[in-house]
């Protein structure tokens, strides 16, 4: 008896070969179209879908979001005021730092400043202060100094700035000195949510001289420069928390925006944490406002 | 950016030129700046650093016979704007499980010049654009509802107040609870552009 081969044949071998390109292709267009067509898409899933659905209070609500909080305490930042802005602030310390290293802490000092911008900030802008460092002890503008600020803002929320604080003195000079800097700064919106902790942080490198040098430079009077720079994130719509290096030592601050209606900020801090320049921690407040006068007269508008 | 910083530092050394007190070096203490910075807007806060509501101008090219132009809208909406009226990807995850249809960016842009207030013949445009996949005769109240949302589309992206956007979303809500299912499983493209708009809007305010 001739032992027959039970292999399948060449014809069969091809058949089986096309059923299994068929079932394979059936697979494929099963697969295609279930991704194509989205699951449950009856009339009450497309009504879902399509339909937006505002929390209640919403058509109530300000038309403005509530300032952003300190991005820095005792930096420059890359962003400033342009055409239309206008800012009015105060510092104030607790004491200032010893005269002698190791020696006692300074009295209580302050200064106010006022400015305004100029320019289009996404070509280019200019921002003028004016710092009155004598308040009350000698009268304000006793000793009064000029600041400038260049920045631009690009689309991608970078800011870019070159300044100089203090580049003209008024009046009396005072004991700081004028320092020209850099500053590039970045805020990061990371959650549209801004009561969820961390949904902004921002971020401030830059560099300079003068009071950005670093503290044995100052007194060697050697033309150096410092390094400086910020960080900050938001914590609530209301706070945040600021640290700070501006080349001599480090500031921790908080930063608090009250009010939704009206843009008051608020930054009480400790400055020479460290102790790397100043030998003791002092407690340091800021405080100001930064205004666009027609929106400060909508917001008021639309919050009273 | 380089150059703009080249044009910064150059700006600066200008200044050290003109300062007379450019080499002036901290004395004493140093009381005037060591303490919070107050000789620019750092004490203003976060009063001009970038946030989601301030206002971003977007170019818009012209769609349907509409000039383009330049529109000022909240920075958070800014980048779906562009990327309706242009062939950018647009942002699917903003409203998850929505199937995005083709925009075109001629019906993006007619949209968004509606919202904008910037152009009177985007409304007709538009109207035939939802019409066109509704029944004729069988939808008197969607094609009511149609008018009631252009009507209240028009200048929310100029004026976008909570009130305002509250408006233009309860029409939309209102045309999508009576449109007919087939209507919303094939919509128009102008009606998915609308949708994308107005959520937009809204998250500005949440």
């Amino acid at each position: 008896m001739t032992y027959r081969s039970r292999r399948p044949g060449r014809r069969t071998h091809w058949l089986l070969l096309a059923l299994g390109a068929l079932a394979a292709q059936a697979v494929v267009a099963v697969a295609a179209r279930a991704q194509e067509t989205p699951p449950n898409l009856n009339a009450d899933s497309l009504r879902a879908l399509y339909t937006i659905v505002l929390p209640p209070g919403f058509a109530d609500r300000s038309a403005f979001s509530r300032t952003l909080p300190a991005t820095n305490a005792s930096t420059p930042s890359g962003f400033g005021a342009a055409w239309g802005d206008a800012f009015m602030g105060g510092g104030y310390q607790r004491n200032t730092r010893a005269s002698v290293p190791g020696g006692p802490l300074g009295r209580n000092d302050g200064a106010v400043v006022a400015g305004f911008g100029l320019g289009n900030r996404r070509v280019l802008a200019a921002e003028v202060a004016f710092t009155s460092f004598s308040t009350f002890r000698s009268g304000f503008f006793t000793r009064t100094g000029v600041s400038y600020k260049l920045h631009r803002q690009f689309s991608s929320g970078w800011g870019l700035a070159a300044g100089t604080e203090t580049a003209f003195v008024i009046n009396e000079k005072g004991d700081g000195g004028s320092a020209n800097y850099v500053a590039l700064s970045r805020v990061f919106t990371r959650s549209q949510n801004t009561g969820r902790p961390g949904s902004s942080i921002g971020i401030t490198v830059g560099a300079g001289d003068g009071r950005f040098r670093s503290l044995a430079d100052v007194r060697a009077n050697r033309k150096t420069i410092g390094v400086f720079g910020a960080v900050s994130a938001r914590l609530t719509d209301a706070a945040g928390v600021v640290a700070d290096w501006n080349g001599q030592d480090l500031t921790l601050s908080v930063g608090l925006v009250p009010f939704r209606c009206m843009p008051l900020s608020i930054t009480p801090g400790i400055t020479d944490v460290t102790r790397n320049a100043g030998n003791r921690p002092r407690m340091m407040l800021g405080m100001g406002m930064g205004v666009n006068p027609r929106e400060f007269r909508a917001r008021l508008r639309d919050c009273f | 950016m380089l150059r703009t910083f080249g044009s910064l530092v150059r700006a600066v050394a200008l200044a050290l030129l003109v300062s007379p007190l450019s080499l002036v070096a901290q004395t004493g203490n140093g009381s005037d700046v060591t303490g919070p910075a107050t000789t620019g807007s750092t004490t203003a806060g976060g009063a001009f650093v970038p946030s989601p509501t301030a206002p971003t101008p977007v170019p818009i090219p012209p769609a349907g016979g509409v000039p383009g132009l330049s529109i000022v809208v909240p920075a958070q909406v800014a980048p779906l704007v562009t990327a309706l009226t242009t062939a950018g990807p647009l942002p699917v995850g903003s409203v998850p499980g929505l199937i995005l249809v083709t925009i075109s960016p001629e019906v993006g842009s007619l949209v968004v010049q509606l919202a904008a207030n910037t152009s009177p013949t985007a409304a007709a445009q538009i109207t035939t654009s939802l019409s066109q996949q509704l029944s004729v005769g069988a939808n008197a109240s969607v094609s009511a509802a149609i008018n009631t949302l252009l009507a209240n589309m028009g200048g929310v992206l100029a004026n976008p107040t909570p009130a305002n956007i509250a408006q233009a979303v309860n029409a939309l809500n209102q045309l999508v609870s009576g449109a007919p299912a087939g209507y919303l499983a094939s919509p128009p493209p102008a009606l998915q552009a609308t949708l994308l708009l107005l959520n937009g809007l809204a998250a500005t305010v949440r």
